[in-house]
């Protein structure tokens, strides 16, 4: 190996070896330094014949390394060939444990001692990290493997797998199947997996099917056995092959060693970059995962461009192109200067990398509005968030007076409410002047509030403030809840944790911004659930209005976040200000006689109950069966299958009742959709009217089923009508039929029959009138009527 | 709820539909068909041949068709308004055709195909009848006994009690396994089970078990394991009676269909010869 290299670039997988591709191919001196046996060790991690999807679809793949959506096995040979074609100078298990900076140059230093010099350094590590290893020293009858390529390739053997964590998990239920698995804990809990994972492994161990070994710490290996330290002694567990999935060291801790600064504290922020990749260490690059772009053809395309920046070529971004292409309602501008004014002018954007800002605006749309355009309307699904580029636009506070307005400014943002609540628009904003806005997709702004500290500070600082002012007292001017805001603090509570007891003493008011909440009182022997509160509505004022202690207990019904308002500051708000006193004690009375009048009413209080237990609370329209109208015909599932490829989305009989009320297995259109969190190409989607459907660009991955807690999705592959006229008559279904063999499944649930004329067919198919689909703004209505 | 689309807000039964409209609609025709019927003075003395007799025919044979419509209507899933408002329609317009129809016969039967007709539509409205009763009540009641229970889930239940069953049965002798493995029978014939059962009731076999070891319970010294087989199976004995009340139930509500259905069909072909004969033989 020559010991002065032009770049070397760590890390092959895309971005590695994409910038290694570049560097071979323009002629630099290069080497590509792997700590494992081979390239592209994510890839070669996926699960054999894995679909690789090559998204984002519109950008232009920019690499002298071929890629498009295809199979694993695919895309890992063309690489291969690729490696060979170009000759690119690979350096496989050579893992770099150090960089020295040096006058001129850099030092790497590799495992063995060895030293590496060169100009320009490429850290391309992806988030992987270094794999933990098992500290044991090798026993030659015992393989052990920190990742299993193919859990069919496994039968009748007897496997330890060692973790705690969702990778352990996912091999061993794999396993499950055909082998005898173990599973080594060092504790008793599964705390870093996901409670989908945490469930199934429970339930494999609770059945048998997983022999756990718990409070276990590895400690020898010997002749085909390894052995553990227990509480209760030292266990020898006979064996075939043990897997370790032990996680790995964060590479931030490594990038930081280098001298990289990051651009917050925050654990998922990225290193601060230049346009051109470098860290804020000058000849030290950063590309791929690392940096914060996760996706295969971003990396490929940042290889490249990282070379050429090296090489001292001053090239546009790979997505130029296309940003040109999203800024053209602008006009002929310069992409260079509308970042720089959207970094500059829109607060929310602040803290955002300017290549984070650039994926933004590729994501979203820009809408340019003449005065008086609406932007959406009052009741509209639809959840994105505006942020205001050029003009001002007008909130219409008041349903029937369009004159009340309260007008936001460029630079600002709004339509957060819809994002934070995941319920319908509350206004109707129009254009105030010929405008420009950015609309920037849900998905995109959850990933931002969670990446970004700043991006969340921003949005929330400014969204507590208007939460506040419409939910408390829309008449009441902007400043005055602006101090109350300050001190405002904003809580999240899981589902079925307490906001206050009965009781206690009141020392805030709560207002919901996000799930619900239940609201109960001990009568006598009993807990009484007298209400629930949704977002947009606050509870706790009772207290603080009579000064005496807490009338009733509030729990989350689910999920809940809710801005937590200082009793005194409140108070003296009501003392100061009639308008909002008189709004507050409106509610205020409202809910006193509602409350009197449930605690009369015992058995609507019980459904009331069990329906916020079964979380339809967080539903925006779920199905419901009244049983004692349902004669079990199953024409609701028939004409489901009949209108949706001969799969029904619904199963009636399944799912839990209650008194009357029967909630059967199908979709409750969420308000914060569970099976949204995960979707690899962004399928599932929610349309203005609210239904939650898959878009066919489902690959079948299965995330969302597994992610849905009411178990209404399914995989499937679409079937084919079969005409029978005989069998239509005497059973009353079409037949169906498989498509073929090669069809692939894909998510399947409930539509709320979108694009079907007159809505859900399940409702309209039931002969007695036993279905009906609700809201949860009618469960009060419900449990009366279902009692 | 999603805007602009016309669904229940909650459940209402085909029988209060859109505040009984159908029932209003039949009573008005009923009145109207009974008061032109008094008022109407026929010369020859027959209705059936006179202006009013061929429009109460015509009535009558229009409902009839409207009333077939409704097993295609059923099928033809998400169009049309809600099925609720056709099956109100149907009962409605089903109970008002045997006034209009026996207004139209002018009480006049006898031996030939007129009056089949007539009677096919009596029974076939009878019996449409005993499903409006069966649809109205039985909901209810099965609702009640399931108790949040579907018939699967009763079922796992009980496999789950067989299992402890036989593994508590296996130390207490030849008669105990016996009659264990009889009640097991059971447990199968109730998961292959005809949902049909309209006769069955009780569970037998799982009763003589438990009648057995009750008997042995105080014969043997294993005191211990016979009480808690006993118990048991005192459980299954409930589960499975339960899901045989309610599969009777099930097969009560279905039941009458195998009546109304075919005899709807006996009345399309008679009313078919009925208006043959009526034109072109008379």
């Amino acid at each position: 190996m020559t010991s002065e290299f032009d770049v070397v670039i760590v890390g092959s997988g895309p971005a590695g070896l994409s910038a290694g591709a570049r560097a071979a191919a323009t002629g630099m001196t290069h080497v590509v330094l792997e700590a494992a046996s081979h390239s592209a060790d994510t890839l070669v991690r996926y699960q054999r014949g894995k679909f690789v999807m090559a998204y984002p679809s519109t950008l232009p793949l920019r690499s002298d390394l071929p890629f498009a959506a295809a199979s694993r096995e695919e895309v890992l040979q063309s690489w291969g060939d690729r490696i060979d074609e170009l000759g690119i100078n690979m350096c496989y298990e050579a893992r770099v444990t150090g960089i020295e900076r040096g006058e001129s140059a850099f030092v790497l230093i590799i495992e063995k001692e060895q030293r590496i010099t060169t100009k320009s350094v490429v850290l391309a590590i992806g988030l992987q990290g270094n794999v933990n290893k098992l500290d044991l020293s090798a026993d030659e009858r015992l393989p052990i493997q920190y990742h299993l390529d193919d859990a069919a390739a496994h039968q009748s053997e007897r496997i330890v797998v060692i973790g705690a964590g969702d990778s352990a998990i996912e091999n061993a239920l794999g396993l499950v199947e055909n082998n005898t698995v173990y599973v080594a804990n060092r504790g008793e809990e599964f705390v870093s997996a996901k409670s989908a994972n945490e469930s199934s492994i429970r339930s494999a161990i609770d059945a048998g099917s997983v022999i756990p070994l718990w409070n276990a710490t590895a400690i020898e290996l010997d002749n085909g056995s390894i052995a553990f330290n227990t509480p209760n002694g030292v266990t020898v567990v006979d064996c075939d092959r043990v897997i370790a999935r032990l996680g790995a060291a964060p590479p931030r801790r490594f990038l930081e060693a280098c001298g990289v600064e990051f651009s917050s504290n925050d654990r998922n922020a990225p290193p601060t970059l230049s346009a051109r990749y470098e860290s804020n260490v000058p000849g030290l690059y950063v590309v791929g995962a690392v940096a914060g772009y996760p996706l295969i053809k971003q990396a490929l395309n940042q290889g490249y461009e990282v070379i050429e920046h090296i090489r001292g070529h001053s090239i546009d971004p790979a997505d130029e192109a296309l940003l040109k292409e999203c800024l053209s309602p602008l006009g002929n501008v310069s992409v260079t200067e509308v970042m720089h004014r959207l970094a500059e002018e829109i607060a929310v954007f602040k803290g955002l990398g300017s290549l984070a800002l650039r994926e933004v605006v590729a994501e979203s749309t820009i809408h340019v509005l003449a005065e008086g355009a609406v932007v959406f309307e009052r009741n509209d699904y639809t959840n994105s968030l505006f942020v205001i580029f050029e003009g001002a636009v007008a909130v219409l506070i008041d349903s029937n007076d369009s004159t009340r307005r309260v007008i936001i400014n460029k630079g600002n943002f709004f339509g957060e409410m819809g994002l934070i609540s995941g319920r319908r628009r509350n206004a109707t904003v129009v254009a105030q002047q010929r405008c420009t806005l950015l609309e920037v997709p849900r998905r995109l702004m959850v990933k931002l509030c969670e990446t970004v500290v700043s991006v969340k500070a921003a949005m929330d600082h400014e969204a507590v403030i208007r939460e506040m002012q419409t939910h408390i007292a829309p008449n009441v001017s902007r400043e005055t809840f602006a101090g109350l805001a300050h001190d405002a603090e904003i809580v999240a509570y899981p589902a079925g944790t307490t906001l206050f007891r009965q009781g206690e003493e009141g020392d805030a008011l709560y207002l919901l911004r996000k799930g619900s909440v239940s609201i109960s009182r001990r009568i006598g022997t009993r807990e009484i659930t007298l209400s629930y509160a949704r977002a947009g509505h606050y509870v706790g004022e009772m207290a603080l209005l009579s000064d005496r202690p807490r009338s009733a207990t509030v729990r989350a019904a689910v999920d809940c976040e809710a801005i937590r308002i200082d009793g005194e500051h409140f108070k003296a708000l009501m003392a100061e200000n009639d308008s909002a006193r008189a709004a507050v004690e409106r509610t205020f009375r409202e809910r006193v006689a509602a409350n009197e009048k449930m605690s009369q009413h015992e058995s609507a209080s019980d459904v009331l109950e069990f329906l916020l237990s079964q979380g339809v609370s967080e539903a925006t329209d779920i199905l419901v069966i009244d049983e004692s109208l349902c004669t079990g015909c199953n024409n609701c599932e028939a004409a489901c299958a009949a209108t949706h490829h001969g799969i029904a989305r619904l199963d009636r009989e399944a799912g839990p009742s209650f008194a009357n009320v029967h909630l059967p297995t199908s979709c409750r259109h969420c308000e914060h959709p569970y099976c949204m969190v995960d979707c690899p190409p962004d399928a599932i989607k929610r349309s203005a009217n609210g239904e939650i459907y898959i878009e066919d660009s489902c690959i079948g991955c299965g995330n969302c089923e597994k992610n849905c807690p009411y178990n209404v999705i399914q995989m499937a592959a679409p079937r084919s009508r079969r005409p029978n006229v005989l069998a239509w008559l005497l059973f009353g279904q079409d037949r169906f039929e498989e498509v073929g063999a090669n069809v692939p499944e894909q998510a399947v649930k409930c539509d709320m029959c979108i694009g079907i004329d007159g809505g859900p067919v399940c409702v309209r198919s039931c002969p007695t009138g036993a279905a009906a689909r609700i809201s949860p703004d009618m469960l009060i209505n419900l449990s009366s009527v279902s009692t | 709820m999603i805007s602009g689309v016309d669904q229940p807000h909650q459940s209402v039964s085909f029988l209060s539909y859109r505040r009984f409209f159908y029932l209003k609609l039949s009573s008005a025709l009923v009145l109207i068909c009974l008061m032109a019927y008094l008022i109407h003075e026929p010369i020859a003395g027959h209705i059936g041949s006179t202006w009013l007799g061929y429009t109460f025919g015509g009535i009558s044979a229009g409902l009839v068709l409207f009333l077939l419509w409704f097993g295609i209507q059923k099928r033809r899933y998400g169009q049309g308004t809600p099925l609720s408002g056709w099956l109100s329609g149907h009962v409605y317009l089903g109970g008002a055709l045997v006034i209009v129809a026996t207004l139209h016969s002018d009480f006049e039967l006898g031996p030939n195909l007129h009056s089949l007709t007539w009677l096919l539509m009596v029974m076939t409205v009878l019996s449409g009848v005993i499903g409006v009763i069966v649809y109205y009540r039985y909901p209810a009641l099965l609702s009640a006994s399931r108790r949040g229970l579907t018939d699967s889930e009763i079922l796992v239940q009980v496999d789950a009690l067989d299992r402890q069953c036989e593994a508590l049965g296996a130390t207490l002798g030849n008669n105990v396994e016996d009659a264990l493995s009889q009640s097991r029978s059971e447990t199968s014939s109730m998961r292959a089970g005809c949902h049909l059962s309209v006769r069955a009731k009780d569970a037998p076999l799982t009763h003589a078990a438990r009648l057995l070891i009750e008997r042995l319970c105080d014969d043997k010294d294993d005191h211990g394991r016979g009480r808690e087989l006993h118990a048991l199976l005192v459980r299954k004995e409930t589960l499975l009676r339960d899901l045989r009340h309610q599969r009777h139930l099930l097969a009560l509500m279905r039941a009458w269909l195998y009546f109304h259905v075919p005899l709807s069909v006996g009345l399309l072909v008679a009313m078919a010869g009925h208006v043959f004969l009526v034109f072109f033989y008379w």
